[in-house]
């Protein structure tokens, strides 16, 4: 009985700490919400949080947003860089990782020092040289300009180092012994046991691209090959504040994601729970 | 013996240069030689569009070790990323442990930490602004004060750090989630076996077989937390009398490279800050080799 | 894994086929084109009225016209980029705060040849302060787009609340302050103000007041500092005595802006430039709002508004063509368009800005049914336009203004010698200028 009640109230305990923590999560985005059905005076008065205004709620701010750009190619393009962004970040930083964490060679913590020093600079020094590389190979406005700052990740690289650093010897030497090569060992057995990394590494460079706003800015000006932050930004223009439209925007631009990150949700937390393979 | 082990460590390190050929490649081109340029940059007084750059040595560097500017934004950020690592590592670390378990909700509970995530950073500073805002924000109407979030010096960068570490648990949760679940059940029965309770169980084995991810996170929430730099930028106002107090040393850097159009002497404070994260990534990396022996 | 692998394949096909589909289409129509220019700005509530002049222009002459908006840091940095190598649209505005750079480091086309050929566009109908700017001793690299005044912008409903009479243009910035201090007054429990002014609002806010009372913020060369000047350093203790007690604290200024405050009825007047209408255009209050000129100051004490003591700072954009373009002669022939009388009657009409040309000011005023817009354009008559200070890096400056009148503005320092020391910092910064 009394190991019961313990644990009922470590429950109710646990629930009233997330709970707690949700509202504070989920504040903003509920402001965000109801500030996108606003008109201008009614954003900034003072009760943000008026639920029922007098004249109702206000659509036409999502229809004004929607017809200032061509949503459907700028979700698409979206979605491009993303995928193409996560496909080629995955594979060169799970192969690096896999280097860095498990193999011996010459000249390896040199090699991983730069991986270190990339992110140890600010983003904002890279852009103009990317820009101007694009640039010279003429592929601004393109898929590819999109996708090559992200093509590679030292971030990534390190997350995997660290997925593959800690697998159990055993394993491999296993492998080994029946005969395997390095690249088979690689393949076959190392790379499924670090499926939550990889899982892992796949959210965020995913995030990381969508959030990424300069860069598609400055080499896909143009409003067809854009993306979706990008367009955002545009929407604020130079002297505007107007807090519904810029709202009711980013809400049209977290939709896919959200969407995306709903259906694949049970895949994702699946994808982070290792399968089997532990002794 | 001696022969075929020579041929295997060969052999590996024949594989070990293949495999990180394409990420140090990409490194080179798309990152180091922005670096160098960089460096070059800070050793000119720019002319603009590198029209007309003049090599000046050492100048700007003598220049930058006497201003009093970068070094009080340098404290900023060292005061943001302490306050901002440890509270962010620590409550994703509870709400992971938490959510590793098969309560109810689970699901709702780890989308609802990830959201903001998925949304603009710029949307994000946005709401906080109005929120932090001192006579219409949520805040000072929830709590019924006139408390001066933005602009008060002593305030002000807490309440930007509050921001990131908002920002920033959805992140370390997933990760940490992921870690927990590597962790076999076996440890954990074995020690219940033995009597130990939850929280020693705790302390003596998930946190240890964590420590590798958490080095991880704790790494590259400081790199990214001695960067920061949209933050302050969206929130705190120019006007406001709190701003030399927030202002982070990337945003002194973005000040006089983009909006002065000073470009090399931005490129010594990037250069600076890249000595200084240098530093402490080692000294990181030093600790994390020293607990993490396996 | 696999499945959600082979879900996301398909996905992506299908997603590929969408972008490569609409790409077609759209080369069918350039098939007959002559060519394209792509021009670049950065206020996208100017897009629509200068895309269809562009459109009109464009059926004429056969090209296709692109226009690109950016937000105004990337649009800088996107020039920049594109100067050092990249692609640069083939016309592009120009701003005081970069102007000088742009000019020194050729990037700009030098226009003079130009306009000799070009009947339609002599220098001398466009407002002088503006073509100034765009020129340097080689001639001229930018063609006036606009120009831009400052006016008074008032809440009738605030003044109606509280039984003051709405304010004329007869008014001094004395009457302004008590104005202001009468409506904060009565406000008080309300939590209504009657002015605002902040350290950062310069050109729409103190500059007008310093020239009103004679002083001056940078000399007429650009090379001197003009705050430390005894005219200037009066009027930073007028705004200092006599409005700022008027306005809310210096907090809250941080905090919350001007115009937040004063269509959400917390505000009484607020000082602002003819490039915002539109953005107040679109309230649903707007009936609320009113515009009136800005007040004089009687330096001689005469009683009558003389020369130079009613003043409102201008400022305006210019068109220029990048030096390396292609298709110089078509882009000079839609700079002309846009430049042009008809090109700048038409602009103003589509209540885009205030026109660069002379004496168009009253068919902007008129684009907004409903409002009467004449405080922007008779100040013109009625007063003295001062171009806005400038100087080549004059962004240095004009950030450390924000930040060094900070403890002047809330009263931990002198307005005096903030400003005779801020005068020290700026003559510093223009000697590094001039080195």
């Amino acid at each position: 009985m009394k190991y019961q009640s313990k644990q009922n109230i470590n429950s109710i305990v646990t629930h009233i700490v997330l709970i707690c923590g949700s509202i504070c999560m989920l504040l903003p985005f509920i402001w965000m919400f109801l500030t996108a059905f606003k008109t201008r005076s009614q954003s900034v008065s003072v009760n943000p949080f008026y639920f029922f205004p007098h004249e109702g709620w206000h659509f036409e701010n999502f229809s004004e947003v929607w017809n200032s750009y061509n949503f459907l190619r700028l979700y698409a393009n979206t979605l491009l860089m993303i995928f193409f962004r996560v496909l080629f970040a995955c594979l060169t930083a799970t192969m690096a990782g896999y280097a860095f964490g498990r193999l011996k060679f010459q000249g390896k913590s040199f090699f991983f020092s730069l991986v270190l020093i990339q992110m140890m600079v600010p983003s904002q020094i890279f852009i103009i040289p990317q820009y101007l590389m694009v640039s010279k190979l003429h592929l601004l406005n393109t898929q590819f300009a999109l996708v090559f700052p992200g093509a590679v990740s030292a971030f990534g690289t390190y997350l995997l180092k660290q997925g593959y650093q800690f697998l159990p010897k055993e394993l491999e030497e296993a492998a080994e012994l029946d005969g395997c090569s390095i690249w088979q060992r690689f393949t076959k057995i190392m790379l499924p046991l670090t499926k939550s990394s990889m899982v892992s590494l796949g959210i965020f460079t995913a995030l990381f691209a969508y959030k990424d706003m300069m860069w598609p800015m400055i080499a896909c000006n143009k409003s067809t090959h854009t993306t979706l932050s990008a367009a955002l930004a545009k929407l604020q223009g130079q002297f505007t504040s107007n807090y519904p439209q810029l709202m009711a925007g980013a809400l049209m631009a977290i939709i896919p994601m959200l969407v995306i990150y709903l259906l694949f949700q049970r895949q994702f937390m699946e994808g982070i729970t290792t399968t089997g393979g532990k002794l | 013996m001696q022969k075929m082990r020579t041929l295997k460590s060969k052999t590996e390190a024949k594989w070990g240069l293949i495999l990180i050929a394409p990420t140090i490649i990409g490194l080179l081109i798309l990152n180091f030689y922005p670096i160098i340029s960089t460096i070059y940059l800070s050793l000119c007084k720019t002319g603009d569009f590198g029209i007309g750059n003049k090599f000046i040595g050492y100048d700007n560097y003598i220049t930058l070790f006497q201003d009093k500017e970068v070094f009080h934004s340098l404290i900023n950020t060292f005061k943001y990323t302490i306050i901002e690592v440890p509270f962010s590592i620590v409550i994703s670390l509870i709400l992971a442990s938490l959510l590793n378990h098969n309560i109810f909700g689970r699901t709702s509970y780890r989308t609802i930490y990830f959201l903001p995530m998925i949304c603009a950073p710029a949307a994000v500073a946005m709401v906080w602004r109005w929120m932090f805002n001192q006579d219409f924000g949520l805040l000072n109407m929830i709590f019924r004060s006139n408390v001066a979030w933005v602009t008060d010096p002593n305030i002000a960068w807490i309440c930007v750090a509050i921001v990131g570490v908002w920002s920033s648990i959805g992140y370390n949760m997933v990760l940490l989630i992921g870690a927990l679940q590597d962790i076999p059940r076996d440890y954990y029965e074995a020690a219940t076996i033995d009597g130990a309770s939850a929280i020693k169980s705790f302390f003596h084995i998930t946190i240890p077989m964590l420590l590798p991810m958490l080095f991880f996170i704790i790494l590259t929430g400081v790199i990214g937390a001695l960067q920061l730099f949209d933050l302050p930028y969206m929130i705190i106002n120019r006007s406001s009398r709190a701003f030399s107090d927030v202002q982070t040393i990337t945003y002194l850097f973005y000040t006089y490279s983009f909006e002065h159009s000073n470009r090399g002497y931005g490129a010594t404070i990037v250069i600076f800050m890249l000595l200084i994260i240098g530093i402490i990534t080692y000294g990181i990396q030093k600790l994390e080799k020293k607990w993490c022996s396996v | 894994m696999k499945k959600i692998l082979s879900i996301l394949l398909s996905f992506v096909v299908v997603i590929s086929f969408i972008s490569c589909g609409k790409s077609n289409t759209s080369n069918v129509s350039k098939v007959d084109k002559k060519g394209s220019l792509t021009v670049a700005i950065w206020d996208n509530n100017q897009l629509k009225g200068l895309q269809q002049i562009a459109n009109e222009w464009g059926e004429k002459s056969g090209y296709d016209v692109e226009f690109e908006v950016f937000d105004w840091s990337t649009y800088w940095t996107m020039l920049e980029a594109g100067v050092s190598g990249g692609e640069m649209p083939d016309i592009f505005w120009m701003h005081s705060s970069y102007a000088q750079m742009y000019m020194d480091s050729n990037v700009l086309l030098n226009l003079n040849s130009e306009i000799a050929k070009d009947d339609a566009i002599d220098i001398a109908n466009y407002y002088p302060g503006i073509s100034n700017l765009y020129s340097n001793k080689d001639g001229h690299y930018a063609i006036p787009k606009d120009h831009d005044t400052i006016a008074v912008v008032y809440n009738k409903s605030i003044f109606d609340k509280y039984g003051i009479a709405y304010p004329t243009k007869a008014w001094t910035w004395e009457d302004f302050a008590s104005i202001a201090q009468e409506i904060t007054d009565k406000g008080k429990t309300d939590g209504v103000y009657g002015a605002y002014l902040d350290c950062g609002n310069n050109q729409s806010g103190w500059y007008n007041i310093i020239y009103a009372f004679g002083g001056e913020v940078i000399n007429d060369d650009h090379t001197k500092s003009g705050m430390d000047n005894p005219n200037t350093i009066k009027a930073m203790n007028f705004v200092k005595d006599k409005i700022l007690p008027a306005c809310p604290s210096q907090d809250s200024m941080a905090n919350t802006a001007g115009d937040t405050m004063l269509i959400s009825n917390k505000l009484g007047m607020y000082i602002d430039g003819s490039w915002m209408v539109n953005s107040y255009y679109s309230l649903d209050n707007i009936d609320d709002l009113a515009w009136v000129e800005l007040p004089w100051e009687d330096v001689n004490n005469n009683n009558i508004c003389d020369e130079g003591e009613r003043v409102s700072i201008y400022n305006g954009l210019g068109w220029s063509i990048y030096e390396g373009t292609e298709n110089s002669d078509a882009a000079w022939s839609l700079t002309s368009a846009l430049t042009s009388k008809e090109g700048q009657i038409k602009q103003s009409e589509l209540g885009v800005t205030m026109s660069g040309y002379v004496g168009l000011s009253d068919q902007w005023a008129s684009s907004f049914e409903g409002i009467d817009l004449s405080a922007y354009t008779d100040i013109e008559n009625d007063g003295t336009l001062i171009f806005r200070p400038y100087s080549k890096y004059a962004g240095r400056w004009e950030d450390y203004f924000t930040e060094a009148f900070i403890p002047a503005w809330n009263g931990s320092a002198s307005m005096t010698d903030t400003c005779k020391s801020i005068a020290t910092y700026m003559n510093g910064l223009l000697d590094s200028e001039n080195e």
